[in-house]
């Protein structure tokens, strides 16, 4: 196990583990190393097996700058477009900071940018933009009974088509962290971080057995496009499979990168689930809208399968 | 002589029918591309088999055993071009091919 | 360098077989080849992703409906459980609900669940996947489609479909 030096005097760092990827995490700030190590309590930690995969550190932007206008620079192993931020939102350069590394540096995995939640070993994909409601729809249904396998990234194995699980703290914004306040304990969230480029942001751990079974992968079953849309009537449509492919595509930070594998991922993820988008005015209404969809959605496998099974008696009868 | 065009589609593509439409998957370019089954099939017809447009809708139907298509120059034209574009399928220059390049 | 003549069905894939019947040169006004790609070159298939909003009932010719209907529908799948087909493309056209007989014995078709249609339903027309695989529903919801004109909302989404050849 190699002793890595501390960047900075006075620097503390913890190694954690989300899914498939460590992380280690650096910070000379002991108010933010204190919120840190709050929020990642329930994670694995500083396991002297694993060597870290990222590297993600925040130290203030300059030695005055810890007390005139404290202001924070985050660096990690791949640089993204990262400006100083005011120091109070260390917490939230962590996240962006560890976001990044994934979605432009993990390519052991299909990366798309969706969120998703397990039951009885399946799983549904919610593909969407930031800031379109997949991280809200995903913590109510995760503190509504499903698993939760990720807020922000849907990581897809391309040898197994199996979805592996990257249970991070949720990231809410605004309005959202009020919906979720009815829904989850008041002690599963961080406190509000005002002024972040989205707005205010909080985090929202998943429940405790969403983070214990990480290392536990899903099969996917279908992939939903959730629109959420105050004051509509809720709505289910099928995706055709073509339309699917080209959102979904679009949707991932690493398609391009993986090239063969990627497209047979993709083929593969499509080929096996059917696709939908949902139109919602409130998480019940989603939540409702979810178990449709999962019962259609085994129905159509098993109709699927039927096909086959027919079409592979009439290959070889004829 | 008029000019050819032929594709590599065994060599160089992955091919997944998706519904109607075909995702191809070209290496030499790693871009994925859809296709409407017209498209696609022109690619199948030039696979390592150099047509003119003028041939290719008498050549198209008896491969596929429909009815030949008459007045359709213009829009094998257009969709040749389109496909050559992305590289799917490459204009073979007939004089150099006659003068014996492999 | 030899030319093969690939001729006969016997050099044809499987997967091309069983879809010569869409096999039509001439028909195309579509793009022959869309290339997938990161979100930034999404924007060339916008066609498929407008939206027509259908917010009232509407009788055969397609004109709001005075008479008294249903309300919208349910979202479909438990209706349409029996009318599944192979694919079992279940869409949200409470297709069977929402219809009713008006004051005047005219006949109203629900707006659909969804609020409207998509692009890609109105492209594809008739059928389970597209407008409403019921024919009557069908013709009434086609009739409201082509009477809107700006600035009705839905109206520009109908000329752009209209353009890339319906």
């Amino acid at each position: 196990m190699t002793t890595r030096l501390l960047s900075r005097r006075g620097a503390r760092a913890m190694t954690v583990r989300v899914g498939p990827v460590e992380y280690r995490l650096e910070t000379s700030l002991p108010a933010l190393w204190r919120e840190l190590s709050a929020l990642y309590r329930d994670y694995p930690r500083n396991d002297p097996q694993h060597c870290p995969e990222y590297e993600v550190s925040v130290h203030p932007t300059s030695w005055w700058r810890r007390f005139v206008r404290p202001q924070i620079n985050l660096r990690a192993d791949i640089m993204g477009p990262f400006a100083p931020l005011p120091a109070d939102l260390g917490q939230v350069a962590f996240e962006m900071g560890m976001n990044y590394q994934v979605a432009v540096g993990l390519n052991r995995y299909l990366i798309l940018h969706a969120s998703s939640v397990e039951r009885e070993g399946e799983c549904v994909i919610f593909s969407a933009e930031s800031g379109s409601g997949k991280s809200t729809l995903a913590a109510g249904l995760a503190w509504g009974g499903w698993r939760l396998l990720g807020d922000e990234f849907a990581l897809i194995d391309p040898r197994s088509g199996l979805a592996l699980p990257f249970p991070r703290p949720i990231s809410l914004k605004n309005r959202s962290i009020d919906v979720m306040a009815e829904r989850a304990p008041a002690d599963r969230f961080s406190r509000r971080y005002y002024g972040a480029p989205k707005g205010t942001l909080g985090y929202l751990l998943p429940p405790s057995d969403s983070i214990a079974r990480m290392n536990e992968p899903a099969r996917p079953r279908c992939v939903v496009f959730p629109r959420f849309e105050p004051g509509s009537t809720p709505g289910i449509l099928r995706v055709s499979k073509p339309e699917a492919h080209v959102l979904l595509v679009g949707s991932s930070t690493n398609y391009q990168m993986l090239g063969e594998a990627g497209f047979l991922a993709m083929a593969d993820l499509l080929d096996a689930c059917p696709a939908y988008r949902i139109t919602y005015p409130s998480l019940e209404a989603a939540a409702a809208l979810v178990e449709q969809i999962w019962r259609h959605s085994a129905e159509q496998r098993q109709a699927q399968q039927e096909q086959a099974a027919q079409k592979q008696m009439e290959r070889l009868d004829g | 002589m008029p000019l050819k065009f032929r594709s590599a589609l065994r060599r160089d593509c992955i091919v997944r029918p998706v519904d109607s439409l075909f995702l191809v998957f070209f290496r030499p370019s790693g871009q994925t591309h859809l296709l409407p089954v017209s498209s696609y099939a022109l690619l199948e017809l030039l696979d390592e088999n150099s047509l003119s447009v003028a041939e290719i809708p008498e050549a198209l139907a008896a491969r596929y055993g429909t009815e030949p298509e008459t007045g359709v120059e213009a829009a094998v034209e257009r969709q040749l071009r389109e496909l050559e574009a992305v590289g799917l399928v490459e204009a073979v220059d007939a004089v150099r091919r006659a003068g014996g390049a492999a | 360098m030899s030319e093969k003549q690939n001729n006969g069905p016997q050099s044809v894939s499987p997967e091309l077989a069983s879809r010569r019947h869409l096999l039509k040169l001439g028909a195309m006004a579509a793009p022959a080849v869309i290339t997938l790609a990161p979100a930034s070159a999404r924007a060339a298939v916008s066609t498929l992703h407008c939206f027509v909003p259908v917010e009232q009932a509407v009788n055969e010719q397609g004109q709001p409906c005075t008479g008294s209907q249903s309300g919208p529908g349910n979202s479909g799948f438990g209706q349409n459980q029996g009318n599944g087909n192979g694919n079992g493309q279940g869409n949200g056209n409470g297709q069977g609900n929402g219809n009713g007989k008006g004051q005047q014995e005219e006949i109203c078709y629900g707006p659909p669940p969804s609020g409207g249609f998509t692009a890609q339903q109105i492209q594809n027309g008739f059928g389970i996947d597209g407008i409403s695989d019921d024919i009557n529903a069908y013709k009434a919801y086609n009739n409201y489609l082509k009477s809107l004109r700006s600035p009705m909302p839905g109206a520009s989404c109908m000329v752009s479909i209209n353009m890339a050849g319906r």
